[in-house]
């Protein structure tokens, strides 16, 4: 999805979101296979206010809503037959007239809506209906007939009565042969509609897709996002996979505003301090939108990007035989030559973390330099200090509580203890010096945390 | 035939090729259709061919009477002559297809190809209303008689399975001892999966006292042992017990065999009967 290999998908969470998407029909199941970015504001409008509309009939009439489901889960997948088949078998007929009768309890539910969903127009099937259950009888099995039929079948049964069983092989060949006859006139009739099948078939694939997002956004509480030129902001922002990790651990997800335009935006802060977090939370929750999602976060401004960035250690090109700083500077290559002709989100966690600090720093100080200059919006984390110019955008994790009166910490006081929100600083704001307080509470070795304070004192 | 009254599902099982169980599925049809009874089949796999590809012998092809449900893969339908309505297709795959549901509007000839995973046999089972239904195993110790897939079974034997009659009277009644192993009714060596000779040796080699120890299995399906080994175990005075137990209700026998003269009917009859507790049937020479 955009330029995110699977490895990122998942651990940003985008997998786990995309894996509670369950529609209820085949052709909800291909849709979902389909999702890809929309790139205009206009579509991903109609999908909101579709989304909008089923939001307003789940609270108004959601009995309605679940008889259209049960329609769409009634549905067997065709599509092949349709495309592939010249001459339907009794098979492949009996589930043309299952689709086609499900088709027509669905019309007739949809129709009672009375909603005027953008781009989801169902167009009716009655011709074809008509061809396959000529006497309009609705019954969902399938059998060929015809009066020659009926004629060979009376001898069939005289035969069989009468204990004729050498005269039998005629006969059933009489039937096979006017059998044959019949599903070749019927696949030459249908066939003409294959167009119709095909349409419908899609548009059905959307409506349950788009109702398997609104189910999907109830249930994890997503709301629909404002479309923007070039702010891309959020007002209480969380990731749904992060929350469903923290919350086995009995923990729960700081939400985190934040709001940025072109240009660099920095994110600073402690070890442990949620940065990788909060610039994830920001790139899934960018993807969604252009994928026609709800977002997780009260409110959120988003443009549309042509491509979505992302260089994180957990890239799957990292050992493949390239080191984790081969693998982003060749990454970085990759975004620059396409810096001018799209637009991007690029997000750049804790670039450069494998190098040596000094050297590093000059790295970071420069890319965020570059970027800046160009027309596109970028995030940044560091750990590096002295990275950050006084005309880029800057947040600093809150940072640890530390309260002197407890001796004895461990890992997990480490979160209980940690303000993971996000804070808008100033550019000399140096980054918080937590690690030693870190050190502390996981409680390293007293001996050693004394000459590490007394080297800190130097260097200052 | 009453035994089979309380049971909804059955299964027939073979012994080997040619010992008669097309015989006795088209019997149970037969008898099911003089009773008015509603009747559903399939099978486990695909069997029923008109010529056995194995042994190239005629072999008879299952009959069945208007308004039976049949389960078959959707690529053997052409195979069955009987006027069809297709009521139902289903999401199991076979290799010939995805197994659907037939109503026969008239009598005639079937080939039936159902599924080959016994989870998806259960499903089937679930999804299909009739009165009974007859499950046609397959040849194979393996997944004969699953418990899990039908409540009885049916057993079938005979000359084709060997020619030496002792012999076949040997293993059967070994057979029919096993699917009659107890239901384990208190706690003692349980064994996950396949039960082979060389795992009950080193339990009756590394064990010193196993009077009254119950040796379990899953399923008597997975009680893959010799006749030999299972003399040891008794001689040990140890059970052998199984999980889930197999109604295993009757026996048919088949005195005639492709490659050789077969058994005397009468002589072979009697020895069954006398070396088995369950009901014995000879279908072709029944009095």
């Amino acid at each position: 999805m955009f330029s995110l290999d699977y490895l990122q998908q998942d651990t940003i969470g985008l997998t786990y979101v995309l894996n509670q998407l369950t529609p209820d029909s085949p052709f909800g199941v291909e849709a979902k296979k389909r999702i890809a970015p929309l790139g205009y504001k206009n579509a991903l409008e109609n999908i909101f206010d579709n989304m909008e509309k089923i939001i307003n009939l789940l609270h108004e009439d959601e009995k309605s809503l679940k008889k259209l489901r049960t329609h769409l889960k009634a549905f067997k997948n065709i599509r092949g037959s349709m495309i592939h088949s010249q001459i339907f078998t009794q098979v492949e007929l009996f589930e043309i007239k299952h689709f086609l009768i499900t088709f027509e309890k669905l019309m007739l539910a949809y129709k009672k809506l009375s909603i005027d969903f953008v781009g989801l127009e169902l167009y009716p099937m009655d011709v074809p209906l008509a061809i396959i259950d000529p006497d309009g009888r609705r019954i969902g099995t399938f059998s060929f007939t015809s009066p020659v039929l009926e004629e060979i079948r009376t001898k069939k049964r005289y035969i069989e009565k009468q204990n004729l069983m050498t005269e039998r092989p005629a006969i059933v060949e009489q039937e096979v042969e006017e059998e044959t006859r019949i599903a070749v006139e019927l696949s030459m009739q249908l066939k003409k509609y294959t167009e119709l099948f095909l349409i419908n078939m899609d548009t059905l694939g959307k409506l349950d897709i788009t109702i398997a997002k609104v189910m999907l956004a109830t249930k994890l509480q997503a709301t629909r996002p404002q479309l923007s030129e070039t702010l891309l902001s959020f007002k209480n922002m969380s990731n749904p996979y992060v929350e469903d990790a923290l919350v086995k651990m009995n923990q729960n997800m700081t939400q985190i505003s934040l709001s940025m335009t072109t240009g660099v935006t920095m994110i600073t802060g402690a070890n442990m301090g949620g940065k990788s977090v909060a610039l994830k939370t920001v790139v899934l929750n960018t993807i969604l939108c252009q994928l026609g999602f709800f977002v997780f976060a009260e409110f959120a401004e988003i443009p549309i990007f042509d491509d979505i960035h992302l260089i994180s250690e957990d890239m799957q090109d990292i050992g493949q035989g390239l080191s984790s700083f081969g693998a982003e500077v060749l990454r970085l290559n990759e975004i620059i030559e396409c810096l001018k002709s799209k637009r991007l989100l690029i997000a750049l966690d804790e670039f450069a973390r494998g190098t040596n600090p000094t050297e590093g720093a000059a790295i970071v100080r420069a890319v965020a330099a570059y970027l800046h200059e160009s027309d596109t919006i970028s995030i940044m984390s560091t750990h590096y200090n002295k990275v950050v110019s006084p005309e880029y955008k800057h947040y600093q994790v809150a940072g640890l509580n530390f309260p002197d009166t407890l001796q004895q910490w461990d890992v997990s006081s480490i979160a209980q203890n940690m303000d993971y929100a996000l804070v808008e600083v100033s550019s000399e704001t140096p980054p918080p010096q937590d690690a030693i307080n870190i050190c502390k509470m996981i409680g390293l070795n007293k001996s050693l945390l004394i000459k590490i304070q007394e080297g800190m004192k130097e260097y200052d | 035939m009453n035994e089979l009254m309380p049971f909804r599902t059955i299964s027939i099982i073979g012994m080997a090729k040619n010992v008669g169980k097309t015989t006795t599925l088209n019997y149970l049809i037969k008898y099911f259709h003089s009773q008015k009874i509603n009747l559903a089949l399939t099978s486990i796999g695909r069997d029923g061919e008109s010529k056995d590809v194995v042994t190239k012998t005629e072999k008879p092809q299952i009959f069945v009477f208007s308004g039976t449900v049949i389960a078959t893969a959707e690529n053997l339908l052409h195979l069955c002559d009987i006027t069809k309505e297709i009521f139902a297709t289903t999401n199991i795959n076979t290799p010939f297809g995805k197994v659907v549901l037939v109503r026969a509007l008239s009598d005639g000839y079937v080939q039936l190809g159902g599924p080959s995973i016994t989870t998806q046999i259960a499903d089937l089972i679930k999804n299909i209303s009739t009165d009974k239904i007859l499950v046609d195993g397959a040849v194979s110790r393996k997944t004969l008689a699953n418990p899990n897939i039908t409540e009885a079974t049916i057993l079938c034997t005979g000359a084709s399975f060997s020619r030496s009659m002792e012999k076949t009277i040997d293993e059967t009644r070994h057979i029919v001892e096993i699917f009659m192993l107890p239901k384990a009714t208190k706690d003692g060596i349980y064994l996950e999966g396949a039960v082979s000779d060389t795992m009950l040796n080193n339990i009756i080699m590394t064990n010193k006292k196993l009077e009254g120890t119950y040796i379990i299995a899953e399923d008597a399906s997975k009680m893959l042992i010799k006749p030999s080994t299972y003399e040891k175990i008794k001689i040990k005075k140890a059970i052998l017990a199984v999980k889930n137990p197999i109604q295993l209700v009757g026996m048919t026998i088949n005195p005639t065999a492709p490659h050789h003269a077969g058994y005397h009917p009468k002589v072979f009859l009697a020895k069954m009967q006398e070396a088995v507790d369950i009901p014995v049937y000879d279908l072709k020479n029944l009095r």
